[in-house]
């Protein structure tokens, strides 16, 4: 197979190249659609991380999220925590920030009901049980300027709670991580699975 | 105390210890407020009954 070496490639009609090839091996592809390809990146597409077994440690950190990226979407599946702490997420440029977020969340049971600010991560109030199982998403969405939102309802069935958080967070720069924690730092998880989607 | 870190670009998922400094500004949270239980107006109030309706359930 031979190899055909050339930098851009373009329809004869096309007003701009269709195709950009540069010298570390990326390319960038431009659509219609307006998709771009760029190295092992799809932007314009989703990409999943890689699904964690939450069994072990006190934080799960998702890191080198790369800096194009404007929504990610966080699942839980069954996650549990030997302890009564809130769940916490928190996200980062660099480092985790521990400050600034804005915003509550509520806890919504068949017979009670309950609500809590927070300002140090999006803390996710529910029934604060150490069997609790949580199953479901929060989405990250950049507004701008370093500027996210965060929505998403958790529900623990075994324990009859669903929870309702939304709020924003302003990262000190670029953001590229993730973590998902306790709100007291010490619960160890142990059960269930964590994984991220991103795009941009 | 370890945490886990995972790069989502190469999938390496790796068990970091926790540093003393990490260690020690967990230990410097303050400890959850406990909530405050509720009042038996308050109980009534979010029941959604009112006194005259919890009267005539109760029979009295």
């Amino acid at each position: 197979m031979s190899t055909l070496s050339t930098t851009n490639l373009k329809n004869p009609s096309s007003g701009s190249n269709n195709i950009v090839l540069a010298a570390d091996g990326s390319a960038t592809i431009t659509t219609l659609t307006g998709t771009t390809i760029t190295g092992t990146s799809v932007r314009g597409g989703i990409t999943s991380g890689t699904a964690v077994a939450s069994t072990s440690g006190t934080s799960i950190d998702f890191t080198s999220i790369p800096s194009y990226v404007k929504r990610i979407t966080v699942m839980f599946n069954g996650v549990s925590t030997n302890g009564a702490s809130k769940l916490r997420v928190q996200l980062g440029s660099g480092s985790v920030e521990t400050s600034g977020y804005l915003g509550s969340s509520s806890a919504i049971a068949s017979a009670s009901a309950g609500s809590a600010t927070f300002s140090s991560g999006f803390d996710l109030t529910d029934s604060e049980a150490a069997t609790a199982l949580r199953r479901g998403i929060f989405t990250c969405t950049l507004l701008g300027s370093n500027l996210w939102v965060l929505s998403g309802t958790l529900s623990a069935q075994d324990v009859g709670y669903t929870t309702v958080t939304n709020g924003t967070k302003t990262t000190s720069g670029t953001l590229n991580r993730v973590r998902i924690t306790t709100v007291n730092g010490t619960d160890t998880f142990d059960a269930g699975s964590i994984n991220i989607l991103y795009e941009g | 105390m370890d945490r886990i870190e995972v790069n989502v670009i190469t999938g390496e998922q790796v068990t970091i210890p926790l540093t003393a400094e990490e260690i020690l500004e967990i230990q410097s949270r303050p400890a959850p407020v406990p909530p405050v239980p509720l009042t038996p107006a308050e109980k009534l109030a979010a029941s959604g009954l009112t006194v005259a309706e919890l009267k005539a359930l109760l029979g009295i």
